[in-house]
């Protein structure tokens, strides 16, 4: 399996070595334990044995108990790293000293149990061999043995004595007959007669073919008395080996020859007798003698033989414990090897990590159960890999419609069938004016302002939900006006028109998805009232120069040829009509103007040099008010038309002045106008700035001020700013228009607009060379 | 006197006690005898009286002196001697032979005595004496010559389990050794 082969290849030379190390472990223990079991087995053969077993019992018991300690030693080991393993809570740890204290129960306990029974048995089986009965039976047999051979020895004593006395008569010469009836008399194999100090006076039977026979020693001299005689047992030998035939032993019998009155002078004689002991009793004595003292040497030995026996038993125990318990260890660790494998693997890919695990060649279960884990384990792998890609590609997709939905301008709502918010985008936010964001999960309605907008959303998705079953539409569409305050005026402060369109999601969810048309409705309006102006303005034009021409007309054939108060009258009143049609014309012009402006044609224009042409007109002896004007000289041209930009000029300027003279007439203060160019700090723009003195704009103007006839002015068309917004969006112009506020009061009212340069950055520099050099 | 008196250190237990050392030179040969004096304890007289053998050995180093290196063992002997009581004539035997005397064999070569006591039997045993340790030759011409003489209980000859049983027993700890620079005597 490939797997295998990757696991075994990203083996880490610690696990080689780890692996090393057990090996040498395993070996190690397995050599110690066959030797061990050899020595056993030696041992329990050398007690079979007698001889053997005695010479090397010793020696044999000595090596077994180094094997033993070394056993120990390693046992000590193994427990010590299994502790220690477990102490580090490392992994398996606890399965492994739980199998090896299973195995090694099942090890211990029998042969505790073997061990207890033959150590009773052993105990009690050598006491049985010692018996009283048998001791006693043993020292009777020998007493027995004894007594007969006491007794022999007395009758030939006895006998001697009595046979001493036929010799009491006897010369020494003639002895030797005498001897030989002694001989026949007490069936005896010798008889000699002694001096007392050990010299041969006559002898009969076999100890005459000897030339010195064997002479008592002094001390049994000694021990005869006249009245008594001495006898001994002789050749009762134990050198005999078992099974030979008896030695030839016999009683010998010593007895003082009394020859009272006799030869006085002379040393007394001795008569020695020697008689064979019959052999049965000869064997079956010495028989006796040497069970009894086998029995006493193993009845006094006992104890060193139990404790020889009881140390092989101790000893073969602990051997095959520790062995058992060695191989109980080493076992488990085999045992628990596929398993540990095993559950780290799982342990591995319940935290995630779905690397190839390692595989066991065993062909055993345990064996095949890693090799299908590792299959199992990479299909995983590959499920999950798979569901990966998806969610990535998904994830992509989704960040993808949400950059399209965070950039739409149309505002997206998800609701549900309760109309809860369940997710918005910054385009709804925007659109809404509402922190809808922080009003997911709430219902629409609870958005501050929202509420009737909330609750007519329902109602239309309600009767979308009906009417969709009768007529089968995909969605709903539905203008809106939000924050209207109900005045007639629809555009009135910051009303906003917005088109909503609702659709079914799946799961029952709702989608809202609106516009703000609120620029649209205004640009159509403005349109409206453009095209109204232009109409108007042509209608109305056309009569006017007829109407000023018949007046002056008029005027010019009555003139002289009334009566001065008619003449008066006429000059007057044709007077009046010229004026107000030059109004009216002018008012038409301007109407015209609004609605026909030309389409720009940009081109740089200097726009310092267009001021400064400009503010002649508007000389200081013409005006109430001081005008001044504060322009940057860095500024590059700007791309514009400039007739166009002079007419916005112009309009700012006359809107400033008037204002401005309406506050000094007011208030009787000088009024004061301010123009102001300025280059941006980015230098990518120029802003254009006038300010005036005047009284600023009212709250609700401010806001509608770029719209067609809304003015301030009673003689105002309020077309000035329209204009100038006009221009200003076709030019690609911000304009802004606010109040200038000094001190918490409202000090004047000021118009930005800014415009973007003719070129890039770039070209703007060289631009503002120029324009410094046409400045001075 | 032949023998000098030696350091109380050498001897080995106060049980046991080399009381005499000599070196004679005959004719065929140097001898050796000493005297040895212990007490047998009671139980080692109750195995005795069971009719178990005990043994001893009674062993003799001549050494020659080399200043230059370590002695040289010019010669050794060793006597076994075996004493058991024979209850069938309540009689004691003690066998003397030059080697170990292990079953009926070792024996057979043995020279037999016999004593109607113990007390007689452990005299004999007592007096080490006669023992031919080299030839005339073989020893050199130095005044003085060091011999040491070791005399113990042998229990290794004990029949096997019985050793078991006594070993590490004091009772049975007879043994002795004695170093001393004997002058040689000419035998007469």
């Amino acid at each position: 399996m490939s797997t295998s082969g990757r696991s075994g290849a990203a083996a880490t030379p610690a696990a080689r070595r780890a692996r090393a190390t057990r090996w040498a472990i395993g070996v190690g223990a397995a050599l110690v334990t066959a030797i061990g079991l050899v020595l056993m087995f030696l041992l329990a053969q050398a007690t079979n044995n007698r001889a053997l077993y005695e010479r090397y019992y010793v020696r044999l018991f000595g090596i077994n108990v180094v094997v033993a300690v070394l056993l120990v030693l390693v046992i000590g080991w193994v427990a010590f790293r299994l502790l220690r393993r477990l102490r580090q809570g490392k992994f398996g740890s606890r399965l492994l000293i739980k199998l090896a204290a299973i195995f090694a129960l099942v090890a211990v306990v029998p042969g505790a149990l073997v061990y207890v029974v033959s150590y009773q048995f052993v105990a009690r089986s050598i006491e049985s061999w010692f018996d009283v009965k048998v001791e006693g039976a043993l020292d009777a047999g020998l007493n027995l043995g004894r007594a007969t051979l006491d007794s022999l020895s007395d009758d030939l004593a006895a006998k001697t004595r009595s046979a001493s006395a036929q010799l009491a008569q006897v010369p020494d010469t003639s002895a030797g007959l005498v001897l030989e009836r002694i001989r026949d008399q007490l069936e005896a194999t010798d008889v000699i007669l002694w001096t007392g100090s050990g010299q041969l006076v006559a002898s009969a039977g076999s100890s005459r073919f000897q030339l010195s026979p064997e002479r008592p020693t002094p001390q049994q001299f000694r021990q005869v008395r006249p009245e008594r005689a001495v006898a001994h047992v002789e050749g009762l030998d134990e050198t005999a080996p078992p099974g030979a035939t008896p030695p030839v032993a016999s009683v010998r019998a010593l007895a003082m020859v009394q020859r009272p009155g006799f030869d006085f002078d002379t040393a007394p004689r001795y008569l020695q007798v020697t008689r064979p002991l019959p052999p049965a009793v000869v064997a079956n004595a010495l028989a006796v003698q040497e069970a009894n003292r086998e029995y006493q040497e193993r009845a006094l030995a006992r104890e060193g033989l139990r404790r020889m026996y009881i140390g092989t038993l101790t000893l073969s125990l602990f051997l095959a414990v520790f062995g058992a318990v060695l191989l109980a260890v080493l076992f488990g660790n085999q045992l628990a090897r596929p398993l540990l494998v095993l559950a780290d693997g799982v342990r591995q890919v319940a935290a995630g990590d779905l690397r190839p695990t390692a595989v066991l060649q065993g062909k055993d279960e345990l064996g095949g159960l890693t090799r299908s884990f590792a299959v199992m384990t990479q299909q995983l792998a590959d499920a999950r890999g798979a569901v990966e890609k998806t969610v990535g590609e998904l994830d992509a997709a989704r960040a993808n419609l949400q950059t399209i939905l965070d950039n739409l301008t149309s505002g997206v709502i998800v609701l549900d069938a309760k109309g809860t918010v369940l997710s918005t985008n910054p385009g709804a936010t925007r659109v809404l004016r509402a922190p809808l964001a922080a009003y997911e999960g709430r219902a629409l309605v609870e958005v501050p302002g929202l509420a009737e907008f909330g609750a007519k959303v329902q109602q239309q998705f309600e009767d979308f939900l009906v009417e969709r079953v009768q007529h089968g539409l995909d969605h709903w569409q539905h203008a809106f006006e939000l924050h209207a305050s109900g005045t007639d005026l629809p555009q009135q402060d910051g009303a906003i028109n917005i088109v909503a369109r609702g659709a079914e999601l799946p799961g029952a969810a709702r989608l809202l998805v609106f516009d703000d048309i609120s620029e649209i409705v205004s640009a159509q309006r403005a349109q409206a009232w453009g095209e109204v102006a232009r109409r108007l303005a042509h209608e109305i034009k056309n009569p006017l120069t007829p109407i000023q021409l018949s007046a002056e007309r008029l005027e010019m054939k009555l003139s002289g040829k009334v009566q001065p108060p008619e003449q008066a009258v006429l000059v007057k009143s044709v007077k009046t009509i010229v004026d107000q049609v030059d109004a009216m014309k002018r008012l038409v012009n301007e109407f015209r103007d609004y609605a026909r402006l030309p389409a720009a044609d940009l081109k740089p224009v200097d726009l310092n040099a267009l001021l400064a042409d400009v503010l002649q007109l508007y000389s200081a002896e013409n005006l109430p008010i001081t005008l001044r004007s504060e322009l940057d000289e860095r500024c590059p041209p700007i791309r514009g038309d400039a007739q166009q930009i002079r007419q916005v000029i112009h309009n700012l300027l006359q809107n400033a002045q008037d204002a401005a003279e309406a506050a000094a007439s007011g208030t009787g203060r000088a009024g004061e106008v301010v123009v102001r160019t300025r280059l941006g700090d980015s230098g990518q723009r120029v802003r254009l700035t006038v300010q005036d003195s005047g009284p600023g704009f009212a709250e609700n103007i401010l806001k509608r001020a770029f719209e067609p006839y809304v003015t301030t002015k009673t003689k105002g068309t309020g077309l000035g700013l329209a204009v100038v917004k006009k221009i200003a969006d076709e030019h690609g112009a911000r304009i802004e228009l606010s109040n200038r506020v000094v001190d918490g009061a409202v000090a004047g009212a000021q118009v930005s607009l800014s415009f973007a340069l003719a070129s890039g950055p770039r070209a703007a520099a060289a631009h503002t060379e120029d324009s410094k050099s046409s400045a001075a | 006197m032949a023998w000098l008196p030696a350091p109380a250190a050498a001897q080995a237990r106060p049980g046991a006690s080399i009381t005499q050392m000599r070196l004679e030179q005959a004719d065929d040969g140097i001898y050796f005898s000493a005297a040895v004096q212990f007490e047998l304890p009671s139980l080692v007289e109750e195995v005795l009286d069971k009719g178990i053998a005990i043994y001893f050995v009674a062993e003799a180093e001549l050494y020659q002196e080399r200043w230059y290196w370590t002695d040289r063992k010019v010669a050794q002997v060793t006597r076994h001697m075996r004493l058991a009581y024979q209850p069938l004539t309540r009689r004691w035997r003690l066998n003397v032979s030059a080697a170990p005397m292990t079953g009926a064999a070792g024996l057979g070569i043995s020279l037999n005595q016999n004593f109607d006591t113990l007390t007689d039997a452990l005299d004999a045993i007592k007096r080490v004496g006669r023992l031919r340790l080299a030839d005339v030759s073989e020893v050199g011409d130095d005044p003085l010559h060091q011999v040491t003489f070791r005399f113990r209980l042998d229990t290794s000859q004990l029949p096997r389990p019985f050793q078991i049983g006594v070993v590490g027993q004091a009772d049975w700890n007879i043994a002795t050794e004695r170093t001393a620079r004997l002058a040689m005597e000419k035998q007469k």
